[in-house]
């Protein structure tokens, strides 16, 4: 009986281990999520951009994309477009680089609407500058901050 | 037909049965219970320690099964809050470069220094 049940103990630990030494610690206790083929028509529609990666994406990912889907019918055209515009890059967006953005943008959110209309328009405007001053505007970013410390600082 | 009448038929026929089985039927019969009971000879009770080894385990068991729930709950949670905010990202008027241009971030800081 009590070898029964420590067999039964490290096969348990085994399985809750598994996912964690897969993937240095970065990875999720998810359950499997379908492969590409197994995806209804609806949401093979609403992650075409995502087919070429779906089979090679983890099963978390999957799952988040899939979640991201749930949402989509309740946008409007306008938003489902530039939703779908914006998959791919986003899904090959470095890990870092994404958790930056969504860091900043969590800020971003909790800016009273005139400041967000101010970002906005100085993201205009920025767009407009010519290559060399956006060149110079990305050194000086650079060498004041080490990569990791490159946040969006809240103005004072 | 009553009960003590059913019954006593019932009886009949199983004794008919009993009376009919083979020989060899009967030996193979009495060779498992002569097994059975010398099997439990063998074991007659458990081991010591067995006492307070298996509600060690089960509660370990128990334990280890808690905390993978727990992680599950919260990988889960996490992997939903993602999707909302990535999906808000997704939409916004700002493209998410916007929120990675090292050179953004500059420009934001001069023009509000300025």
């Amino acid at each position: 009986m009590a070898g029964r049940i420590l067999r039964g103990l490290t096969l348990l630990l085994l399985l809750a281990a598994g996912p964690l030494w897969a993937d240095a610690g970065k990875s999720r206790i998810t359950p499997p999520q379908p492969s590409w083929s197994q995806l209804n028509p609806e949401q093979k529609r609403i992650l075409a951009p995502l087919a070429e990666e779906w089979n090679g994406m983890e099963h978390h990912r999957r799952q988040k994309w899939l979640d991201i889907a749930r949402r989509y019918p309740r946008l409007s055209p306008e938003e489902q477009a530039r939703m779908q515009r914006r998959m791919q890059s986003w899904h090959a967006m470095p890990p870092e680089d994404k958790e930056r953005a969504r860091n900043q943008y969590r800020e971003f959110k909790q800016l009273p609407p005139e400041k967000k209309q101010e970002v906005k328009a100085q993201w205009e405007r920025y767009n407009q500058l010519p290559e060399e001053e956006k060149l110079r505007l990305k050194q000086k970013s650079e060498a004041k901050s080490a990569p990791s410390e490159r946040n969006l600082q809240p103005r004072p | 037909m009553n009960e003590t009448q059913l019954i006593a038929s019932l009886r009949r026929h199983l004794d008919q049965g009993a009376a009919q089985l083979s020989d060899a039927t009967l030996e193979r019969l009495r060779h498992a219970r002569q097994q059975a009971l010398a099997g439990q000879a063998r074991n007659p009770i458990r081991p010591a320690h067995a006492g307070w080894l298996r509600p060690a385990l089960a509660t370990l068991a128990l334990a280890a099964g808690i905390g993978l729930m727990t992680v599950y709950m919260q990988d889960q949670q996490e992997i939903s809050a993602m999707a909302a905010l990535d999906a808000d990202l997704l939409v916004d008027d700002l493209p998410p470069k916007a929120f990675t241009d090292p050179g953004f971030r500059a420009w934001l800081e001069e023009s509000s220094e300025g």
